[in-house]
């Protein structure tokens, strides 16, 4: 996915731990990853230390980076800077099909066409040097 | 010697507005008028739940201090607006096994006068070094707010909800709050003021979301031995539950569906009761979608079908089912955990004394309380007799 600097990074400080941090830093690379169980294939996300079905230590995967709207909301008030000023954007949650449900903005899209079931694409905006938050387009 | 737990005691501190008050001593005139409610003492009370809330991370154990008590029982579960509903089947237990003869709930919070009115939509947000589940949620302006507008969105997507109906909740709690002369808001509403509201996050609406107040409330827990010999009718403890599904809404497995499928499948085990035995509810109405979800999860109506058995008016004034009838949180009272107050309400329909807001034969209450972001959901069945 394409990895956008915009030179602003203002939304949050962001401090992850060790295994969100590999998340946010695959991001930077233009992959967006997911978790597999190497025991039950259980996929998942966001990323833990254990499989939340079998208790194994989950591998990471890379995924297509595609994805469906599974709901949405247009944000229209907001009490915190940016997002105040960022007002109204869209915040969504995203399907992929292998198997893991994001929250994301969805970016370049008309606020009065958007809707459950769009397809979307994953695309990447830089927090720092080793890091990137996945955001979403329509497709 | 019954040792069947029975609510005895009820007491509300001064709300919504109350700049007098800090959240102690919100618990200290809860508990003042609980106990002077039913008649007992201070030196009574051998048992003791009460959570907190996270912009105050001590004060279930500041307030055991606070009011003198040296509980031999202690239950501070925090699972948000359900923290009561949880707590309640350990104390219910408690009460039959005799690990407790009376035991105290309290929650009280100065969170207007404190924080302001900004809770839903960001204002409480923190601002340093990000980490754990939030990563995923704050970088993208999620709020309280934009969580339940997601399940709104979702369950209108895949039922046909609509607008109106969610609108026809707040209409209908509202018809309450101007029966209570301290709710916040009073003055009649139409599912046209609702629409008309400005947008929040769509499709909820500024009278879709809850008042922020300031408030407090207390119930006391007894065996129905001892409540038998105080001021007022005992009220039943008939069944208790909880379960989860998620904390962040990131996690929530189906929009449209909470744990209350769970919660309430249990405790109507628990009573040997259905949906169609309940006199009234008292749910949790964070968002006017709330209480839409409980009423379905609850089984008053099929999944997807609330829209519809909503716009019937069966949770009116007058209604077959009616809902939160001191107003709510939509338009009475939320000072950031209402489960208490779900309590204190129903007891107070099942003794017959809520006036002009009397539902009429009440003989059995369900409550409900929403914590988190749909995320764990508690139920309790109360009944004005044994059964």
């Amino acid at each position: 996915m394409e990895v956008v600097d915009d030179g602003i990074w203002n939304r949050v400080p962001m401090a992850p731990g060790p295994i969100d941090r590999k998340y946010f830093e695959a991001a930077s690379q233009g992959k967006l990853i997911i978790q597999k169980c190497r025991r039950c294939e259980n996929t998942q996300f966001p990323p833990k230390m254990l499989c939340v079905s079998c208790g194994e230590e989950p591998d990471w995967v890379e995924t297509s980076g595609e994805g469906k709207i599974y709901t949405f909301t247009v944000v229209r008030r907001h009490g915190v800077e940016p997002f105040s000023t960022l007002v109204p954007f869209v915040l969504a949650m995203i399907d992929i099909p292998e198997g893991a449900r994001f929250m994301g903005n969805i970016t370049e899209i008309d606020i009065e066409t958007v809707h459950v079931g769009q397809k979307v694409e994953a695309y990447s905006l830089r927090i720092d040097e080793t890091m990137a938050l996945p955001l979403w387009r329509p497709i | 010697m019954s040792r069947e737990p029975v609510i005895v005691g009820i007491g509300l501190s001064d709300y919504p507005k109350a700049p007098h008050l800090d959240s102690f001593m919100h618990i200290a005139q809860a508990t003042q008028r609980a106990l002077e409610d039913c008649g007992l003492e201070l030196e009574d009370i051998d048992g003791f739940a009460c959570a907190s809330m996270p912009t105050e991370p001590e004060l279930h154990v500041e307030a055991v201090e606070h009011l003198g008590l040296s509980p031999r029982w202690l239950n501070t579960t925090y699972t948000g607006g359900s923290a009561a509903q949880f707590q309640i089947p350990d104390a219910v237990a408690a009460i039959r096994e005799g690990r407790a003869e009376t035991i105290l709930f309290a929650y009280g919070s100065d969170f207007l006068t404190r924080h302001g009115r900004t809770l839903g939509t960001g204002g409480l947000s923190i601002d340093s070094g990000l980490s754990g589940p939030l990563l995923y949620e704050q970088p993208y302006g999620s709020t309280i707010a934009t969580c339940y507008a997601l399940a709104a969105t979702h369950h209108m997507a895949t039922y046909g909800t609509l607008p109106e109906q969610l609108a026809e909740i707040a209409v209908g709690v509202r018809e309450f709050a101007g029966l209570n002369p301290k709710a916040m808001y009073r003055e009649p509403l139409t599912v046209e003021d609702v629409l008309a509201s400005p947008m929040i996050a769509d499709p909820l609406h500024l009278l879709d979301c809850c008042v922020v107040s300031d408030g407090g409330a207390a119930f006391i827990l007894t065996t129905e031995e001892r409540g038998r010999d105080l001021k007022q009718h005992p009220i039943h403890v008939l069944g208790a539950a909880g379960a989860n599904s998620h904390w962040h809404i990131h996690s929530m497995p189906d929009f449209s569906t909470t744990a209350g499928t769970i919660s309430s499948q249990d405790a109507y085990r628990q009573a040997g009761l259905q949906p169609e035995d309940i006199d009234t509810i008292q749910f949790y109405d964070s968002f006017t979608i709330t209480a839409l979800l409980l009423l379905e999860d609850h089984g008053f109506c099929a999944k997807g079908e609330g829209g519809g058995f909503i716009e019937d008016g069966h949770l009116r004034k007058g209604g077959s089912l009616p809902m939160n009838t001191d107003g709510g949180s939509l338009s009475s009272c939320h000072s950031g955990m209402r489960g208490t107050m779900l309590i204190t309400e129903a007891v107070r329909q099942l003794r017959g004394h809520g006036g002009d807001a009397q539902v009429p034969d009440c003989e059995l209450a369900l409550a409900a309380g929403c914590g988190g972001l749909l995320s764990y959901i508690g139920t309790t069945i109360l009944g004005k007799d044994r059964r």
